[in-house]
Formats: C-alpha cells, sequence, structure tokens
C-alpha cells in the first residue's frame, strides 16, 4: 500500500509524510503521471495563495494529469487546507482564478464581524454530514481538528462532508465521489487527524 | 466555535531549550526536540519554537527535528532575514513563520512571505514595554525603544498581510507574576486579526484572568510549562472550570484533582488514596 503526495512545489509534505508514517503507511512525492498512477491514492497538499498554487500546477501539467487520474481512472484523492480548496471550480485569492474543478464550488473570502477574528485560525469540533461518513468513519465525538485559513469552499449541500461553526455553518469537508476534501490540517491535529488519515487509506481500498 | 489555544513556548538559546528572563538571563532545560515530544504527547494546542540563535542552517535544522517529533501546529521565530529562511522554515515543518525585526525594518519580505504561502502563514511578533504612561514596541537589536505608536502598528501589520499578531512583555518575561491583561484587552479590541499573548505567566489563576478578560485566541507560556508534569493539561483544566471551551485531546484528567496556589497537583485526601482501585488504558491503535 502506497499514497502518492502531489508534488507542486507548495505544501508541508514534511508533516503530512510523518503522519503517514505514524499509520504504517509508507508515502512518496511526485509530480510525474506514470509514477502518481502506481499509488493506491493521492494526497493533495498545499499552503499558500490560491492563484499561485494553481499556477505551479498548470507549469508542471498537473491539472491534467490530476483530472485524468481522478475521473477516469477513479484514484481516491485527499485535498488538505489548500489542496482541498484547489479542487473547486474557482477562487478569489488576490486574483480570480480557475482551479482545478474536480468538486463543484468556489473559494470566497471570509467576511470579517463582531467576534470573528480573520484568518480563522484555530482548533474546532466539526459536524460531520451524511456524505462524510466514510472519511469521518473513525473520528470521536470530542475531536477538534487545527484550522488555519482566510479563504472558503462554497459548495452545496450534498457535496459537505462536515461543516464548522463559525457565523452560521463554514464547510470545513467536501466530498464527491471518491474525491475529499478537508480545510483543516489533519496532520498538525494529534491523534484527532490521524485517526481521518487512517480513514481515507481504508476507503481507498487499502486498510 | 474555537477553542483558546494554550502555546507552548520553546526558547531556543545556542541549540538548547532554556527559561529565558527578561530577553536577558537564559537558564538551560535539554534538548528542544524532546520539550517538543513531551508537550505534544501532553495535547498542547500549538508550539512557538523562538530562535535566538544567528546560524541560520542550525536554525533550519531545529525547526525540521522539532517539526517531527510532533503533530500540532507549529509556529517559527527568529533568524528570518531573507525569503530563503522563511521558506526553509517552512519547508521544515513550520505550520507559521514570525517576524519582528522586519515588521519595521524589512516590510517588503513580511509582504512576500504573505503573497507566497498566504495570509494564515505570516505572524507579526511584537514586544511591547511600557514607556511614559504609553506602550512602544521593544527593538531587541538596537536595544532601545521602537518610536511607532502600537496602535498605528497594528493597522500596518494588517496592510502587510499578517495572519495574527503575537504579543510578548520583556518586563514580564519570566517574571511569572501575571500578564499586561489591559493592553491586550486594547489590542484584541482594536485589531481584527488573531491574537495570541504571552509573558508573565506563572499560576493558573493568570492564564485564566487573562482569559476571562481579554479573550485572547491563544496565551502563550514558557517558562511555566517546564517546571512539572503535565503542565498543559493542568493549565487547561484550570481555564475549563472559569467556562473556556478548551480542547481536551487526552485520557488524563485533573478534572478532580485539589490544587496548590500555581496550580500544580496537590496531596489528595487519604481517603482518595486509600479507595484507590487501578484502571488500565489501552494504547490506542489507530
Amino acid at each position: 500500500m502506497k499514497l502518492g503526495i502531489v508534488d507542486y512545489g507548495l505544501g508541508n509534505v514534511g508533516s503530512i509524510r510523518t503522519a503517514f508514517q505514524r499509520l504504517g503507511v509508507s508515502t512518496f512525492l511526485s509530480s510525474n503521471e506514470r509514477i502518481l498512477r502506481a499509488a493506491d491514492g493521492l494526497v493533495l497538499p498545499g499552503v499558500g495563495a490560491f492563484s499561485t498554487a494553481m499556477g505551479q500546477i498548470r507549469k508542471k501539467g498537473l491539472d491534467r494529469v490530476l483530472k485524468k487520474l481522478v475521473k477516469q481512472e477513479k484514484k481516491p484523492l485527499l485535498g488538505i487546507c489548500l489542496g482541498m480548496q484547489i479542487l473547486a471550480e474557482w477562487g478569489e485569492e488576490f486574483v480570480e482564478s480557475r482551479g482545478l474543478g474536480l468538486i463543484p464550488g468556489r473559494v470566497c473570502k471570509l467576511q470579517p464581524g463582531r467576534n470573528r477574528k480573520i484568518p480563522h485560525v484555530g482548533w474546532s469540533r466539526v459536524s460531520v454530514h451524511p456524505p462524510g461518513m466514510e472519511i469521518f468513519s473513525r473520528t470521536l465525538p470530542s475531536d477538534a481538528y487545527y484550522f488555519d485559513h482566510s479563504y472558503a469552499f462554497e459548495a452545496k449541500p450534498a457535496l459537505r462532508a462536515a461543516t464548522v461553526s463559525w457565523d452560521g455553518q463554514m464547510v470545513a469537508g467536501v466530498v464527491e465521489g471518491r474525491v475529499w476534501g478537508v480545510q483543516f490540517h489533519p496532520e498538525k491535529s494529534q491523534n484527532a487527524g490521524l485517526r481521518l488519515l487512517k480513514a481515507f487509506c481504508v476507503h481507498s481500498g487499502q486498510g | 466555535m474555537n477553542s483558546p489555544r494554550i502555546i507552548a513556548m520553546i526558547v531556543v538559546h545556542e541549540g538548547l531549550h532554556v527559561q529565558s528572563y527578561g530577553f536577558r538571563k537564559y537558564l538551560p532545560i535539554g534538548s528542544p526536540v524532546e520539550s517538543a515530544r513531551e508537550y505534544d504527547r501532553w495535547g498542547i494546542d500549538e508550539i512557538a519554537l523562538v530562535l535566538l540563535d544567528r546560524d541560520p542552517k542550525a536554525n533550519h535544522r531545529i525547526v525540521a527535528e522539532v517539526s517531527g517529533a510532533m503533530a500540532a501546529p507549529l509556529l517559527a521565530m527568529g533568524g528570518i532575514r531573507t525569503e530563503e529562511d522563511a521558506k526553509a522554515y517552512i519547508a521544515g515543518g513550520a505550520d507559521k513563520v514570525g517576524f519582528n525585526f522586519s515588521l519595521t525594518e524589512n516590510p517588503e519580505l513580511v509582504l512576500k512571505t504573505a503573497r507566497r504561502f498566504g495570509q494564515q502563514c505570516v505572524v507579526a511578533s511584537m514586544d511591547l514595554v511600557r514607556w511614559a504612561g504609553c506602550w512602544a514596541r521593544w527593538d531587541y537589536w538596537k536595544n532601545s525603544r521602537s518610536k511607532e505608536d502600537v496602535f498605528a502598528c497594528l493597522r500596518r501589520i494588517e496592510l502587510l498581510q499578517a495572519g495574527e499578531i503575537f504579543l510578548n512583555f520583556p518586563e514580564k518575561d519570566g517574571m511569572g507574576n501575571g500578564m499586561e491583561v489591559q493592553v491586550i484587552q486594547q489590542i484584541v479590541k482594536k485589531t481584527p486579526l488573531p491574537v495570541v499573548a504571552a509573558g508573565g505567566i506563572g499560576t493558573t489563576g493568570q492564564a485564566c484572568a487573562c482569559y476571562l478578560r481579554a479573550r485572547p485566541s491563544g496565551i502563550g507560556i514558557g517558562n511555566r510549562l517546564a517546571h512539572f508534569e503535565h503542565s498543559v493539561l493542568l493549565f487547561k483544566e484550570a481555564l475549563k472550570k472559569v467556562g473556556a471551551p478548551v480542547r481536551q485531546s487526552v485520557h488524563a484528567s485533573y478534572a478532580e484533582s485539589p490544587t496548590d496556589a500555581m496550580g500544580r497537583p496537590a496531596r489528595k485526601s487519604e481517603k482518595f488514596l486509600s479507595d484507590l482501585l487501578f484502571r488500565r488504558i489501552e494504547p490506542e491503535k489507530i
């Protein structure tokens, strides 16, 4: 069992690899289509700005590769933080730009308000919705995850895996088919995060 | 709603985790990696690594080693002079990088880092000192106060696209006699950014007082966390008792424990000890 971490020069790859290592799952880092195809599942990391990330992905031709692997070959994929946001069709960070379009929706800036600090940073518990039952199957009721973002994914209810309470309910996880995305950082959320990553491994058919 | 974060500050001087007193005197504790590992096991919400050494290569290595020993968010501050330093910290596993000197001397670097890695990645660190009845930023580089008004600086930090403010107080550092709650409260009210406050925590009660009045997003604790076992759990227990929705992630609990004036566990009653039964908790397999 092997997971491929998509390498496009941005992202906290080290922490993600350490987390999977703790679960006994081996990972490799690549941007090559042939090598990524050999993986049982893909992880799309990300730290940074939406437009910068998409620029890097296009430069390496990864947008085409990911669409092919995920849409045609049904390879499971987990997007983390910015890696989740770029699954959307559009994002508006710094400049309006097109995303990978693997999950319908768009990414918009959080609006400030009374008692609402931006970025949304810290630990929060999430409410799991029916589409998220698989990826959150191992989550305990007390589990909280670490969030740090100033943009949020806007997706229709049927695609929401989980939401977090922040000025109403904000999307914390999205899912369509075998593509999952989480806004928080499971690799930085201690055991709660490991449980989620384990569920991804299991549901990618590699328990 | 977010839980208030308990943030462990690991000050690194000459490669060692040290206790810091007044930003001047340092007493060694040991390996920063081992400290991070323990804090992480005790359910810390975040670790702030404060790097005082000027050797970039050694700093990059320490960030990577500390990050590898923990699974909580990591903020790395100190020693970031160039974009390459910020990049090396982040590549090594830091989730956020902190700027202090650069806020005034090289604002372009702060802005560039925010553009490249996102606003959530950039922390503006301010060390505040009292001066003529007001507050001024302390420039540890020149060893003097900065002339810029603190509240004007807050606005500038926003424009530099920083995503968080980390406050510390050199005059409070290592004193353990309580935090500068009033100015922390003013800053929390004034800025739309999340604020983390540190400096002066000696007892759990002082952390609770700061939380209740100022409502910062996080509370930074340095020396005191290194003074006793399970310190993180005891701080969280105290905050929970005053109604703070702290995150609990470990089995151990001090909910029923009596504590002393510093917030450390006190001896339990004879009755409790004689009734004591042991319960085995199997290590969790994930």
